[in-house]
């Protein structure tokens, strides 16, 4: 039964925060609706009625190492396809150009959310690389 | 760790493609990377989006237990679009580096 719960509270989180990143303007604002702490708050709020505070807290700590990983892997996206520049991609542009620096940005996505090509995180950048680049890897 | 799993942002950078390279298609444009360039702005928003995911994260990490559940949850949130907005805005403001790609839609 809690997974029912479970499925519709985090269904109708995540479709909220979709709808009001489809509304707002300019795009650059309405994608950090993309990262909405969506599952998380579906989530959590029923894992503490379940398992306690305590346990809770536990789940917010790796949470933490997920969140960051998104951040990179939102970066490597925003870098493939879209040109963008911050902080975190000039850094990795300084870094060795060419087949190392690409490796290292693959690393991102392998070190935290497994594969870089087929799990995760690394299906839509291969996706975009495949479709955007002709190919380029 | 999956508490931060990516479930809207992938989809929404693939409509927002589809959705900006179908109105140039319909305007008669068949080359164009308006819906690539405009994907990556929102990639480039979710990435300020995750970096205050962590601080949503830090405060549930650190509030649960010593404060009423609902308060915590209540106040990583709010931390959390707080934070998210203050990004932006100091990109916009350049206080953080712009896109390369041209003016902020």
């Amino acid at each position: 039964m809690q997974l029912l719960y479970r499925f519709l509270i985090g269904g109708a989180v995540v479709m909220l925060f979709a709808a009001i990143g489809d509304v707002l303007r300019p795009k650059s604002f309405a994608g950090i609706f993309g990262a909405a702490p969506s599952i998380s708050l579906a989530t959590l709020g029923l894992t503490v009625l379940d398992k306690g505070p305590h346990y809770v807290s536990a789940e917010a700590k790796t949470m933490i190492a997920g969140a960051v990983a998104f951040v990179l892997y939102a970066q490597d996206i925003a870098r493939l396809i879209g040109g963008a520049t911050n902080p975190l991609v000039r850094i990795r542009a300084s870094l060795p150009t060419g087949r190392a620096g690409d490796g290292f940005g693959s690393l991102d996505s392998t070190a935290f959310w497994t594969s870089h090509r087929g799990c995760v995180s690394g299906v839509p950048c291969d996706l975009s690389r495949q479709r955007y680049l002709g190919g380029e890897t | 760790v999956f508490l931060a799993f990516p479930a809207i942002f992938p989809a929404s950078a693939t409509l927002v493609e589809k959705h900006e390279s179908q109105k140039k298609r319909h305007a008669g444009i068949t080359h164009t990377t308006r819906g690539r360039e405009v994907a990556g702005l929102d990639a480039a928003g979710a990435a300020l989006g995750a970096i205050a995911l962590i601080g949503f994260a830090w405060i549930v990490h650190t509030g649960m237990g010593r404060y009423p559940s609902a308060l915590v949850l209540a106040a990583a949130g709010m931390v959390w679009v707080l934070f998210a907005a203050t990004l932006w805005w100091l990109r916009k403001k350049h206080v953080l580096p712009s896109f390369s790609t041209g003016s902020s839609r």
